[in-house]
């Protein structure tokens, strides 16, 4: 064998990459037809906590979707948890409070900064055994509630149940690579969930036991993501969360690149965290120690190699270019010649390229899957964006989030 | 709502993925052997070409009437030093993305023994044929893969290609790769002091380490 060091690292990144795909597809195979089934529930009374900060434009929509949930009024309470909102959102609420007697509202005094403190807030004082966490732009579909609520109900051990989250009418451009990347991880997401391998229940909609909140000691205040961190710590403690496929909750997506940056900076330290903080786990016997922790882990570790791999060749490419045209200049040789076309790959090409073409087939599978994407919001510009150029940010987002998290330089 | 084989996938697909990269290897080998057979084949007809213009050398040494048409000899050798100039430029392309075997890199060698066997033969044609030609023999070192080696190899291939483009008719061009193991090659190279690769040597007389212009390597010629 002839491979030089790099060509080794990419033989293994496709191998990752190939059972990573195959893994996907056997687990697809056998539940095919269970995608977007769930089991049947009875309503039973649920509490909504709503944390809120600076959301004067949408919490009151968001109440009146919580409201016309397709579900019985008498069984469902809404508790507003304000985070010393300066923009009017308490007045918003103190209206809907007035008309409602089943919505209450906790107006803190102090500002926590995170989602999880006003979310513990709300959790503590919830009349209600099922608790529904959500953001105050959520949108979820009417019967989301009714399609979940089954999960918990059916096996003692899920605590945890999370709908697909997708991008509520992508306009602009980066909207539109979001909502194709949304559809994919709810479809990934369902994958997981039939291998007890469901990593987060994003804070838009979920819905879990709260005892089992108790039990485990509420939502990490400190993470960045307390939406993965309970996942983990409700697994560490023996039970499990679910996705429910069908249930759909729409959201808005960041609309700038900045936001949009930011967004996922804070989403990869929480990651970061809370895989530091669940470190004495990894490879211990359960699906959290030997698939989730390590998946997590050497996804990371792999991303960031990859970008330095990527980094060294595309500078190891740049000094070529720079030494042979320099070498060139003087010698009354065009700078720039075409000397005839000359394809000869070679066996690392043709594995770069097939795992490239069956990554580029699963996502595609994923969406016709979801059926989510309507034609007027996803064209074949960002679709060809989003298979080519958009996945290729991440390690560098992670990257810039390793560097802020080490000089703890972070905030929500 | 876990999946019936839920735990079992992962070992499944660890078997699957091992499955797809053996069947991709061997397909890989089949892949690099048959391009080593097509570099053997071309290689088998250049041996026989090779032989053709030792032969015709042979014969204008004894031809007694001295009529011996110098221009069939020299044609025939730069019509050989183009056919394997061609042939080399596909085969050192099969040679580099060879990683799973070394045959083409094998034929490749070869090539250098037939390349140096030719640039022996053009040493043999006689000096009254050769007024016109001249012999530029381009010495590499394939296993350099420096950065700066190989931005200069780049440099003279096109230094090359453009010098042959107009001085088609005038040139036995031989690009030759360094081998520890071919020791005629490195017998006639150490007839030559301090020799840099890449390195071009025209008419045995002129060596040229560092790249330089078409024109300067015109007024070398003859």
């Amino acid at each position: 064998m002839n491979l030089s060091f790099i060509e080794f690292v990419f033989f293994f990144y496709t191998f990752i990459g190939l059972y990573m795909l195959s893994l996907m597809i056997l687990v697809y195979l056998p539940n095919r037809k269970k995608m977007f089934s769930y089991p049947k529930g009875k309503p039973e009374p649920v509490s909504i906590i709503l944390p809120c900060y600076n959301a004067a434009s949408n919490i009151g929509n968001t109440i009146e979707r919580l409201l016309n949930l397709d579900w019985p009024k008498n069984m469902l309470e809404i508790i507003v948890v304000d985070d010393c909102s300066t923009d009017g959102s308490q007045d918003v609420i103190k209206k809907y409070v007035k008309k409602h007697k089943n919505i209450r509202c906790i107006l803190r005094e102090k500002n926590f900064g995170r989602a999880a403190g006003p979310t513990n807030q709300g959790i503590k004082i919830a009349k209600y055994d099922y608790i529904v966490v959500c953001d105050d732009d959520s949108h979820p579909e009417k019967d989301s509630l009714k399609k979940m609520i089954g999960f918990l109900q059916k096996d003692e051990k899920i605590a945890g149940v999370t709908s697909s989250v997708l991008v509520r009418k992508p306009e602009k451009f980066i909207e539109k690579l979001q909502a194709i990347e949304y559809v994919v991880i709810a479809f990934a997401r369902k994958l997981l969930d039939f291998v007890d391998a469901v990593y987060v229940t994003p804070g838009p909609f979920a819905l879990y036991k709260k005892n089992a909140l108790l039990e485990v000691g509420l939502f990490d205040e400190e993470n960045m993501t307390q939406d993965i961190e309970i996942v983990w710590k409700l697994m560490s403690y023996g039970y499990k969360a679910r996705m429910c496929l069908d249930a759909r909750t729409y959201v808005d997506s960041p609309k700038k690149k900045k936001s949009w940056w930011k967004q996922r900076i804070r989403w990869n330290i929480g990651g970061m965290q809370t895989l530091w903080k669940y470190r004495g786990w990894t490879f211990r016997k359960s699906m959290l120690g030997m698939f989730i922790i390590p998946f997590f882990s050497f996804s990371a570790f792999m991303g960031i190699f990859g970008l330095g791999i990527f980094s060294y060749l595309t500078l190891q490419r740049f000094t070529s270019t720079y030494l042979t045209t320099n070498y060139l200049i003087g010698t009354e040789v065009p700078l720039l010649a075409f000397q005839g076309f000359s394809l000869n790959p070679s066996i690392v090409n043709f594995f770069g390229f097939s795992l490239l073409i069956l990554g580029i087939l699963y996502i595609l599978f994923g969406i016709a899957t979801m059926k989510e994407l309507k034609a007027e919001y996803i064209d074949f510009y960002s679709m060809t964006i989003f298979l080519t150029i958009y996945l290729t940010i991440f390690p560098i987002n992670l990257l810039h989030s390793f560097i802020k998290m080490a000089r703890g330089n972070y905030s929500w | 709502m876990a999946g019936v084989n839920s735990k079992h996938a992962f070992w499944q697909a660890l078997v699957v993925t091992i499955a797809i990269f053996i069947i991709g290897l061997f397909l890989g080998v089949a892949l690099e052997n048959k391009r080593a057979d097509k570099a053997n084949e071309r290689f088998i007809e250049s041996e026989i070409a090779l032989m053709d213009s030792f032969t015709l050398g042979k014969i204008s040494k004894i031809s007694e009437d001295n009529d011996f048409d110098c221009e069939v000899l020299v044609n025939s050798n730069i019509q050989f030093a183009n056919k394997i100039y061609d042939e080399a430029r596909v085969f050192e392309n099969y040679g580099e993305s060879e990683k799973l075997t070394q045959n083409v890199k094998q034929v490749l060698k070869r090539y250098d023994l037939l390349r140096t066997l030719l640039w022996v033969n053009t040493m043999e044609i006689p000096r009254d044929c050769m007024n016109e030609t001249s012999v530029i023999v381009y010495v590499f070192d394939r296993d350099d893969r420096s950065l700066e080696a190989e931005s200069e190899k780049n440099v003279w291939e096109r230094i090359l290609l453009e010098l042959r483009k107009s001085e088609d008719k005038k040139i036995i061009l031989i690009p030759i790769g360094l081998n520890e193991e071919l020791i005629s090659l490195n017998t006639i190279l150490s007839g030559f002091d301090s020799l840099e690769t890449p390195a071009v040597i025209i008419d045995n007389k002129h060596v040229i380490s560092e790249p330089v212009s078409v024109n300067e390597l015109k007024s070398l010629l003859k």
